[in-house]
């Protein structure tokens, strides 16, 4: 590099040497240096390079080979490298590249899922990924073995794992609006959530239940569940009343939760305990259904409106549901009539246990049912229709007692028939108000009243018709004319009367005046001694009054002479 | 001559992780995506962007790849003494250091556009590591080809023949 020719003169130029060092220059600190940021750059991208798993989707739902991101705790924790059909063609293994430390959280309790791929309004989360392309949720397990292949999925887990709480279960008929993602809710206070909801059977759904930490301590024996609907609407003393559910409630459904206060001394329920789920709080109230038995009823009247699920009631108390409403005809004689199946519970017919029987439990329950429906009837008790409140209320059935013979459950069909009553059969009981009524308003006797009043009319009648009435009347006239003579005549001498009258009045009152002005001693001072003398008079009364009390404690007084105080 | 080895080699370091660390996160599509260099010009490919593909894949990578191995050639025919194609190679690196400023276009744009491009959470762009390297690989060319000395070529190669007859070591 720094070589001189070798022709020019050493004398007329300085000399350059050409020196050769071992040192080669400082512009090969920069290559160096280029050398070791690449290395560090290497390096960190080597050990970036994080872990490789594979979790296994039902659907790819649009993730993106190097953008959908793995998301644990809101950090980006990996992204997906690589999408490929699982090899049974029907799932989708996506290849994720974690950071290195989610390695000590990856075993097989390790979940993943896609956030996003099943948008639903009450999730926000999932709309905003539906726009911005869906995410992979993550959460670490505890415990389990180390693996590399997970199977995901397709949905975000209803309570995010590692969530402190216990889990239970809900029995449940009908599922109405509760399904899974449903909030639990105590008084308002979202307190857990209906993890899973399974089809066990005819009639049978089971409910996983989900309630957070500091809130499973208050599900005891006797909790009280029941599907919480959107609007309430009461009809009580207050008028009409109206609650409306949480926003979220209303969109995702929710089941309400609730403890008795006879339950507040109990022990919190161990977990999986299993609960029964209501259709509303008055039925969650009134406790446990217990065994059903189905009886029968037949109405003639418009029984159409009862629909599946009203109620049957026993002075207003809630005892059974109508089951089943169906139209048929007579087969004699074809006349319509409405045949319901409704099932009671003896429970809240006060049985309790069931009696003992040899054969199947069911059997006790039927003939302890039987009997006490047996008693109602034979005292006078019939099924009825009632609508409450009259007009525009809900049809229910309902056992009254009405003044009618002793009756019995009538057998031979499928179920035992409880009578109805006969008389609002044909008539519901609005009408048949109206019809007491129309009946009491036919039972006054207006055609009597009527004669009474025409005879009285034909008497007076008679009576102004006579000529007696005339001649009387003509008498009458005359009097009235010689009265009225009379006051003509002494009408001229009633003013100097009056006037006379008047002067003596003013002479009373003068002598009134001067009366009291002599009784108060404030006139003139004519006898200045009449105030002197009633005082007098006053105190010769009160030392007479002294004498006589006395004489009231002293009688011997009067024969001993006053005794003296010698002490 | 030693100074332009160096800035060449400090380039071709800086040339892997510019090539294959991601440069860029834009918003394409709504998702914000990083890209690399290569995975940008496949993109627009796939897109059927081709001319676009095309200048990104000259601007990006196959400019400052020439450039690297055309100032490469150089060098090595300088110190190799070598005579062949000489009138090429000269023509050559003045095309290198003509074009050598054109391949700042990418850091430039970034530079000019990732502060403007923060809309929200969904829409940003932002640099990413391979972008330091990648304007490293620029600069470090531009200053190779600034140091490097053409004439070089010649008086190795002319240096080189009469070598062959008499003293060695006279070279570079």
């Amino acid at each position: 590099m720094s070589d001189t020719p070798p022709a020019r003169t050493a004398e007329t130029a300085p000399t350059a040497t050409a020196r050769r060092t071992r040192w080669p220059g400082l512009v090969w600190a920069l290559p160096l240096a280029a050398l070791l940021i690449v290395a560090y750059l290497g390096l960190r991208a080597l050990s970036d390079r994080g872990v490789d798993i594979i979790v296994t989707f039902a659907s790819a739902a649009g993730a993106r080979t190097g953008d959908t991101k793995v998301i644990y705790q809101g950090l980006e924790a990996g992204r997906v490298t690589k999408i490929n059909l699982n090899r049974d063609g029907k799932r989708v293994d996506m290849t994720l590249r974690l950071i290195p430390r989610a390695r000590a959280d990856l075993n097989s309790n390790t979940k993943f899922w896609l956030i996003g791929a099943k948008p639903s309004l009450t999730d926000i989360d999932s709309v905003k990924a539906a726009l911005a392309g869906v995410t992979i949720g993550m959460a670490p397990g505890k415990g389990g073995r180390p693996q590399h292949r997970f199977n995901g999925l397709d949905q975000p887990p209803i309570v995010e794992p590692g969530t402190k709480g216990t889990a239970y279960t809900l029995v449940a008929h009908v599922l109405g609006s509760v399904r899974t993602g449903s909030a639990v809710l105590y008084h308002g206070q979202e307190i857990g959530k209906v993890t899973s909801a399974r089809f066990t059977g005819l009639n049978a759904f089971n409910l996983g239940l989900f309630i957070y930490q500091p809130y499973d301590a208050l599900v005891r024996p006797g909790a009280q569940f029941w599907t919480s609907s959107p609007l309430q609407v009461s009809l009580n003393g207050a008028g009409f009343s109206t609650s409306f559910a949480p926003a979220d409630t209303v969109l995702t459904g929710g089941v309400d939760f609730d403890l008795p206060d006879s339950a507040e001394h109990l022990r919190p329920s161990p977990a999986g305990s299993s609960f029964v789920l209501y259709k509303t709080q008055g039925d969650a109230e009134q406790g446990l259904e217990g065994p059903e038995m189905l009886y029968a009823l037949y109405f003639k009247g418009a029984a159409g409106d009862l629909a599946n699920g009203s109620v049957v009631k026993l002075l207003g108390f809630v005892v059974g549901d109508v089951h089943d409403v169906e139209l048929r005809f007579d087969p004699r004689d074809g006349q319509p009539y409405t045949a319901v199946t409704a099932v009671l519970y003896p429970r809240k017919l006060g049985l309790m246990t069931p009696p003992p029987t040899t054969g199947p439990v069911g059997d006790g329950w039927r003939a302890a049912t039987d009997a006490r429906l047996n008693h109602l009837l034979s005292i006078g008790y019939r099924a009825r229709l009632t609508q409450s409140p009259p007009i525009i209320g809900g049809r229910a059935i309902s056992l009254d007692p009405i003044k009618a013979g002793p009756g019995l459950l009538a057998t031979g069909g499928p179920y035992p028939v409880i009578p109805s009553e006969v008389a609002s059969s044909d008539i519901d009981d609005l009408t048949s108000q109206a019809d007491q009524i129309l009946r009491k308003v036919n039972a006054i006797p207006i055609e009597a009243i009527g004669q009474d009043v025409r005879g009285i009319t034909d008497r007076l009648r008679a009576i102004t018709a006579s000529p007696a009435l005339t001649d009387s009347l003509n008498h009458l006239d005359s009097t009235l004319g010689q009265v009225d003579q009379i006051m003509g005549q002494m009408k001229p001498q009633i003013g100097p009367l009056v006037a006379k009258l008047n002067q003596a009045a003013d002479q009373v009152n003068g002598t009134a005046a001067a009366a009291r002005g002599v009784l108060s001693g404030e006139g003139a001072g004519q006898d200045a001694s009449l105030p002197g003398a009633i005082q007098q008079l006053t105190e010769a009364a009160r030392s007479i009054r002294s004498l006589t009390d006395y004489l009231g404690r002293h009688p011997e007084a009067l024969i001993k002479g006053k005794v003296k105080d010698s002490r | 001559m030693g100074r332009a080895t160096a800035l060449t080699l400090a380039a071709l370091l800086f040339y892997l992780p510019a090539n294959l660390l991601p440069l860029a996160t834009l918003p394409i599509g709504l998702t914000p995506t990083r890209y690399t260099v290569l995975q940008g010009v496949i993109d627009l490919v796939q897109a059927n962007l081709w001319g676009l593909a095309a200048l990104v894949f000259c601007a990006s990578f196959a400019i400052p790849f020439l450039k690297l191995a055309g100032l490469g050639w150089c060098l090595h025919s300088v110190w190799r003494g070598s005579s062949r194609h000489l009138r090429g190679k000269t023509r050559l690196f003045h095309i290198v250091e003509e074009v050598g400023r054109w391949s700042m276009v990418d850091p430039f744009v970034f530079a000019c556009f990732v502060p403007v491009m923060q809309y929200n959470s969904l829409i940003y762009g932002r640099a990413e590591p391979a972008a330091t390297p990648f304007a490293m690989v620029v600069i470090m060319t531009m200053l190779a080809t600034r140091c490097f000395d053409p004439r070089l070529m010649w008086d190795a190669a002319g240096c080189r023949r009469p070598a062959s007859a008499s003293s060695p070591g006279l070279s570079a």
